[in-house]
């Protein structure tokens, strides 16, 4: 309808100015701030109204500075208040979408506001993984600032913590952890943890300073029930039966065994939520509808297959790629991945991808660190770089993920 | 123009140095030195753009 009433005073005073576009950006962390920054950078002159149930915050530190207590809230900070203001930003956080509707152009919030677009960016991220009956007091997931600062509390008060998955999340919380005082067991399904991600090196140099520094790890085994017992206020932790019959006591059970996509929002609206918001290269579900960060799964052009990438680096790049195809002429979205983590002394941090089966080499040896390759079919794929980003910050150019 | 940088949030990714690699160095601990916080004008492009490649965006340019 506005836009029918545009055209119609248009015509009716030959002058009148079709206004600029208006972009909604739902979701308000670190893809869609960059979106947001990004576009005004880039010299969007229309509307950005930013639809979020947090204010904007980077999730990095949640495992490392903030659940250790180094940091504040404040630090994290991915755009403050001030920022929001300078690039002006019409603003709806502690408020999140509920419907989407493509055709008439429109979101919908919990709160109940209606929101118009022109363009709209999905940018709603994931959310942890929970087994289902995994609700009692004491079993914690870590995604949000809250859940950062209660499983500080909870770790302070417990000194005891069992974690369920010795991925990223599951062994940097270990290792915050561990420097925090805490007992802490990791529980792996895998019997080589880490090893598809980063290489059987790298992977087997991080577990032996987990063991160093005191973390016991249990692999190629797996929680089969969680004991409850009865607490003040409902059912609490109180330990976890593993597969082989064993019983661990513990009052505090980390799960860190993957995500799922945030789309509930936009079921019914026609979007490919088969694998979050499945887009084209151009990171686009749909006419005038992009998808970006960890809830985007779009066709990368030089792999010749989708992705869907969970990690900070990409939600910025990505951000800016939506902001990009907005404004002008759109073009393929070619990054290459990069991801990093810390644990303990180890700074780890991968380019590039490790296909199944690649053929691994060191490149680059210090007293402190190193950096490998991985080959597959005589192209060189990725690097990993153990307390090497020096060394990394080189090799990385190399790579190069455009279609041939 | 001055370069800030915020280094708390420094992953030592090294997009900065090759973007503007007389403005940006990588310590030894791999993560970013400023080399001159108050670049001439000539390199003002490449700070501009080494801003812009950062992954986590630790780079502030006051001007």
């Amino acid at each position: 309808m506005r836009h029918v009433l545009v055209e119609y005073l248009h015509r009716l005073s030959g002058e009148y100015k079709v206004p600029s576009e208006s972009v909604v950006i739902v979701g308000a962390s670190a893809a869609g701030c960059f979106t947001a920054e990004s576009l005004r950078k880039r010299g969007f002159k229309g509307d950005i109204v930013l639809v979020g149930d947090e204010p904007p915050y980077d999730r990095p530190p949640l495992s490392k500075q903030i659940l250790r207590g180094q940091w504040k809230c404040e630090q994290a900070y991915l755009l403050p208040p001030q920022r929001l203001q300078a690039i002006r930003v019409t603003h709806h956080l502690l408020d999140r979408a509920v419907r989407c509707d493509l055709t008439s152009k429109v979101i919908e919030t919990e709160s109940g506001v209606s929101i118009a677009f022109d363009h709209l960016v999905v940018a709603t991220g994931v959310r942890p993984r929970r087994p289902k009956n995994a609700n009692a007091k004491g079993i914690f997931t870590l995604r949000t600032m809250r859940d950062a600062e209660a499983l500080r509390r909870a770790i302070l008060e417990s000194r005891r913590l069992v974690i369920l998955g010795a991925g990223f999340i599951g062994l940097e919380v270990a290792s915050s952890a561990v420097q925090m005082g805490a007992d802490v067991t990791v529980l792996e399904q895998s019997p080589q943890p880490l090893a598809g991600r980063i290489g059987v090196t790298a992977a087997s140099y991080m577990l032996e300073q987990h063991a160093l520094h005191g973390v016991r790890l249990l692999v190629g085994t797996t929680l089969s029930r969680v004991l409850e017992k009865q607490g003040s206020d409902g059912p609490e932790l109180a330990g976890v039966e593993l597969a082989d019959g064993t019983v661990l006591e513990t009052s505090l059970l980390l799960i860190g065994i993957g995500c799922q996509p945030n789309t509930e929002w936009l079921t019914g609206s026609g979007l490919d939520l088969s694998d979050g918001v499945v887009c084209d290269e151009y990171c686009r579900a749909a006419a005038n509808v992009w998808a970006a960060g960890d809830v985007s799964s779009w066709l990368h052009l030089g792999l010749g297959r989708h992705l869907r990438l969970e990690h900070r680096t990409n939600a910025f790049e990505q951000g800016d790629a939506v902001a990009r195809n907005i404004i002008g002429k759109a073009s393929p979205y070619l990054p290459v991945p990069f991801f990093w983590t810390e644990q303990f002394n180890m700074k780890l941090q991968l380019a590039g991808l490790r296909p199944e089966g690649a053929e691994e080499k060191l490149e680059y040896e210090s007293d402190t660190g190193f950096l490998r390759s991985f080959r597959m079919r005589d192209r060189t794929t990725g690097y990993v770089a153990l307390n090497a980003a020096k060394a990394m910050a080189s090799y990385r150019q190399r790579l190069n993920f455009g279609p041939n | 123009m001055r370069v800030v940088v915020h280094d708390d949030h420094c992953i030592g990714s090294g997009a900065c140095v090759v973007e503007a690699p007389r403005v940006f160095a990588l310590a030894d601990s791999g993560l970013v030195i400023v080399l001159d916080e108050e670049p001439p004008v000539e390199l003002h492009d490449g700070v501009r753009k080494a801003a812009a490649a950062c992954p986590v965006a630790v780079i502030e340019i006051v001007e």
